[in-house]
């Protein structure tokens, strides 16, 4: 994909294909980013998926926290009734969502399109998972030194989770990056538009430019490697800490 | 605090839906150059000239604010049906034929004023006029809801280096035997005896009823089309006769027996523009993209071959106004603005869509390349099959595209025309099944198929 | 005896939170989800507004659809073999790989990227290196002599392509779960097993996969529900005029999607998410009754 979209325009229609370019072009690269609207769409992605995922990953925290460690009635059935969301596919409840938000008129609006990635049951469960290694003296020694429970959570958990929740982070990160058929549906403005979106039209408006559209992909995997590149150390424990107290 | 909740709960679901649709905004009669004006397009390449169009607009009527948004066709098609009924939609949205009926018939597009009809009554050529005419809600007889935009018809693209390497003369071939013979010619393969370039690429895969859209050109090529008409002005199924099981068997022959074309290489225009085949059918879009891309590909274009009759499919795109739009006579000034000859003449010459106006005079486009008018220069007794104005029509031709695509993948039914017609039988019983669910099936025989017979001289200036 | 002040404190700070957490849930996933098994009883046409109720009609409907059943079959088979198969693959590689890499960044980097890649990028290589003149798959095997073949195109080979993608994709994740499983066995279990004579083959049986065993139900469980949500691949490989022939790979979220937006009929895709759902709730059921009857769940 990366050698498609380097390669110039010519070759890429060569017959007998070539695995690697034979020049290397930017020019693909230099005409995506130099579409007028583009810094437009790179500016609602980053603001759309910024905030849902940090939103994502409090509401994951402290779900998990709490599901981990304290005991309240009905915990059980609300704990269950959360993972069996996540057996149903989005598309197949999108509509009666979009007609919640036609009435609550959040149709084209930056929250409408945020709001599904305000909650993630993985992220819960993945929370909760890794929350109940967490010593319950450590907690009980916090509360005796007259820690409120909001502040222990602050000051203490979130410390303890950091390698969980950039874990968390970027798998909603890049969920949200590439969320495309909410933001397809909900965004009426060319304004509003995600790169996603955008990407897809601009490669479509270059039927059979191949390199172009490569490179459309290429540009909008960017963001989540650079994130994980940044994050990676601290993802990779996370992850590795899931499998266990299954 | 189970009470507390099942408030919230009750009061969250009424919020959700009980709230009551906002009432529409009053109809605006003077012409007020203010606001904003949505416009949807699904397809992609169409922007190019509609960039230019929302800048001069903007320029010529500072007030006006237009947002053009193009989609890929299946997710604008999706967009639509959700927004829509949602009194979601868009200002403006141009579409084809086979999309729009099921929002007429429902109500929910506008009709337009009285001079935008005359304005497509008098400018736009009889074809794509009688293919545009829509029965609303209201409606005694069909009428015109939109400006056409675009007349889509189908031919055939031949590579003429290969035509020549292969012995062949300068022109398309006439006739499907024709077709077989400069296929076989044409094909060649390697050393394991796989195809390696094809005589003729079919569309034989890929989701979608494109595969039912281009078997309908064989069909009508037979003398069938997919659906007709009863006398009772009702549809049925009118492909399980001989025309369906002659177009079949042309797709079975290319593959099995004279393999010209094969599931295991490349297909239409991007094997084209590689050589990868000799022939293969589509749209006038791909020209301005071959003469940029492959300067160096050299290739004619021609009417379609001929069985018992010549023919080809037909289409239209056209652009409506919704009735949800608030200030609908801005959007038809948008839209008479956009299908002015300086636009019109640039879609056509620069992305290979034709506007199917007689008052505009395209000789120079035409001179310059002449691919494009072997598009409109129908021979006598060419018929063009039409898409039926239906609601379930995408459900019908996507269905039969799959039964139809699993069919050519079995060599059993070389020469073997009970083996097809019991397929096509199978296939014609869903079709007539989904239009019983729709209320639209009629018994009895099919007195009229869906299509048109080509005019003559369709007005255009060569 | 009342609460505590301490207990007090907890539970509202529990309370606060969790009914702000079932909030959103409430809003942003059960009522959409439940107004969709609600749409099941109707004939909800997305379009047309007259939507009259029709009771099980939809239900009847499905049993006697042949895509409905083609589409069942595809997904468990895809299901079936993908978790077979991920789960065999990456046991074998997180066992060779046990104790011969501490983590190196080569490592991390071969095994996360597939995990972090979305799967709409990955699909589209995927889709050239299938690619039945282009793929670097038919020109590998040109160089054994073995003949080209339409890889997503041949409707024998279509469905196993995605599902060699499909396993490919999800090893990485696999394999990283196992290697922490095999690392957290004490090693005191290994040297007993050696003073008992074990065999290394006896040592694996008896000893490292019964202790695999939570890990495995978690994986098993967890595989099965995203292999029969299975749909961007094939939905990414099957449009355009170089895609999969659409029945050959039809699985049940695509044919939901088809229903629900090409043609349109909302409440007849309801019926359809309800069943998949009721399979994916009754088989993760049965997984965990299986492996907790053989008494490895406390």
């Amino acid at each position: 994909m990366i050698s498609t979209s380097l390669k110039t325009e010519g070759e890429v229609l060569l017959y007998p294909p070539t695995f690697f370019p034979r020049v290397i072009t930017l020019t693909n690269y230099i005409q995506i980013a130099s579409e007028a609207s583009f810094p437009r769409y790179l500016l609602n992605s980053i603001l759309i998926v910024v905030a849902s995922t940090s939103i994502a990953v409090f509401t994951s925290c402290i779900g998990g926290y709490i599901f981990a460690k304290f005991r309240f009635p009905g915990k059980n059935l609300i704990f269950i009734l959360i993972l069996a969301t996540t057996m149903i596919p989005f598309q197949t409840y999108m509509v009666p969502f979009y007609l919640m938000m036609k009435n609550l008129q959040l149709i084209d609006t930056y929250l409408g399109i945020m709001l599904p990635l305000f909650v993630t049951s993985f992220g819960i469960f993945f929370i909760r998972q890794n929350s109940i290694s967490i010593p319950d003296e450590l907690i009980d020694a916090a509360r005796i030194d007259g820690g409120t429970e909001w502040s222990i959570f602050l000051n203490l958990i979130l410390r303890l989770l950091t390698a969980p929740i950039s874990a968390i982070a970027i798998f909603t990160f890049m969920f949200g990056w590439k969320f495309f058929i909410w933001p397809l549906i909900m965004t009426n403005s060319p304004k509003k538009f995600v790169l996603e979106l955008g990407l897809t039209t601009l490669a479509n408006r270059n039927a059979m430019d191949y390199g172009l559209q490569m490179t459309g992909a290429v540009f909008s995997i960017i963001p989540i490697l650079l994130t994980f590149f940044i994050l990676r150390k601290k993802f990779v424990s996370g992850i590795t800490m899931t499998g266990m107290k299954g | 605090m189970k009470r507390a909740l099942c408030v919230a709960l009750l009061t969250l679901l009424m919020l959700c839906f009980g709230l009551p649709a906002f009432s529409r905004g009053q109809e605006e009669e003077i012409l007020e150059k203010k606001g904003t004006i949505k416009i949807w397009v699904g397809w992609s390449l169409l922007m190019d000239v509609f960039d230019k169009v929302e800048k001069d607009y903007e320029a010529e009527n500072p007030g006006v604010d237009l947002e053009i948004a193009a989609f890929k066709l299946r997710d604008f098609e999706q967009k639509l049906a959700i927004s829509i009924p949602a009194g979601q939609a868009p200002d403006i949205f141009v579409t084809s034929e086979y999309i729009v009926p099921q929002y007429i018939e429902t109500g929910y597009i506008a009709k337009p004023p009285k001079e935008i009809v005359s304005f497509v009554e008098s400018k736009y050529d009889k074809l794509v006029q009688s293919v545009n005419r829509f029965k609303g809600p209201d409606d005694v007889k069909p009428g015109i809801y939109g400006i056409p935009h675009i007349g889509i018809a189908r031919v055939i693209y031949y590579n003429k280096k290969i035509f020549r390497e292969s012995g062949l003369p300068d022109r398309a071939p006439a006739t499907w035997d024709e077709v077989f013979d400069f296929g076989k010619k044409a094909a060649r393969y390697d050393a394991q005896g796989t195809l390696e370039r094809g005589g003729i690429s079919l569309r034989l895969f890929g989701g979608g009823s494109g595969i039912a859209e281009k078997f309908t050109i064989k069909l009508v090529q037979a003398g069938g089309t997919l659906l007709g008409q009863t006398a009772d002005g009702k549809w049925k199924a009118n492909y399980d006769n001989q025309a369906g099981v002659d177009a079949l068997s042309f797709y079975i022959d290319c593959l099995h027996k004279y393999k010209i074309d094969s599931f295991e290489i490349k297909h239409d225009s991007d094997a084209f523009i590689n050589g990868q085949t000799a022939m293969f059918q589509r749209e006038l879009w791909p020209i301005p993209i071959y003469k940029s891309k492959a300067p160096d590909l050299e290739f004619g274009t021609s009417v379609m071959p001929s069985s018992k009759k010549g023919g080809t499919a037909y289409s239209t795109e056209s652009a409506f106004v919704p009735k949800s739009c608030k200030n609908k006579t801005l959007a038809w000034d948008v839209a008479k603005y956009f299908n002015q000859p300086v636009y019109l003449k640039q879609w056509f010459e620069t992305q290979g869509w034709v506007p199917p106006r007689i008052d505009i005079d395209y000789s120079d486009i035409f001179a310059k390349t002449p691919e494009y008018k072997s598009a409109f220069q129908f021979p006598e007794g060419y018929l063009l099959a039409l898409y039926p104005p239906l609601t379930p029509v995408d459900e019908i031709y996507t269905k039969f595209a799959e039964r139809i695509s699993n069919a050519f993948r079995d060599s059993s039914l070389v020469d073997n025309p009970a083996g097809m017609a019991t397929i096509l039988k199978k296939a014609a019983n869903e079709t007539n099944q989904i239009l019983k669910d729709n209320g639209l099936f009629g018994e009895g025989k099919v007195v009229k198929p869906t299509w048109v017979e080509a005019p003559k001289d369709i007005g255009y200036k060569f | 005896m009342g609460y505590s002040n301490l207990q007090k404190k907890k539970l509202r700070f529990v309370f606060f939170w969790i009914s702000i957490i079932f909030l959103l849930y409430l809003f942003l996933r059960f009522i959409p989800i439940i107004s969709t098994f609600y749409l099941s009883f109707f004939r909800w046409d997305l379009i047309r507004p007259v939507k009259p109720f029709v009771g099980f009609n939809n239900f009847i409907r499905l049993l006697q659809d042949e895509n409905f059943k083609i589409a069942i079959w595809n997904t468990s088979l895809f299901a079936f073999i993908v978790v077979t198969f991920t789960l065999l693959f990456s046991l074998l590689v997180a066992l060779a790989l046990e104790r011969k890499i501490a983590g190196g960044s080569v490592f991390e980097i071969i095994f996360f990227l597939p995990i972090v890649i979305p799967l709409v990028p990955i699909s589209l290589t995927w889709k050239w290196i299938y690619d039945p003149t282009n793929g670097v798959l038919n020109y590998l095997i040109g160089l054994v002599d073995i003949p080209k073949q339409g890889w997503l195109i041949n409707p024998r080979l279509s469905l196993g392509s995605i599902m060699a993608m499909t396993i490919w994709q999800r090893i990485g994740y696999n394999m990283i779960i196992f290697l922490v499983g095999l690392r957290e066995i004490p090693a005191q279990f290994y040297e007993a097993a050696k003073v008992d004579g074990a065999g290394k083959w006896q040592t694996f049986i008896s000893i490292t996969l019964p202790l695999l065993i939570p890990i495995t139900l978690y994986l098993t469980v967890m595989n099965t529900i995203e292999a029969f949500r299975i749909f961007t691949p094939v939905y990414v490989m099957t449009t355009g005029a170089q895609g999969a022939p659409a029945s050959a790979v039809r699985v049940l979220v695509m044919d939901i999607y088809q229903n629900a937006f090409r043609y349109f009929n909302l409440g007849y895709a309801s019926a359809e998410s309800l069943v998949l759902f009721l399979i994916i709730l009754l088989i993760s059921l049965l997984q965990f009754g299986v492996f907790r009857k053989r008494g490895v769940l406390a």
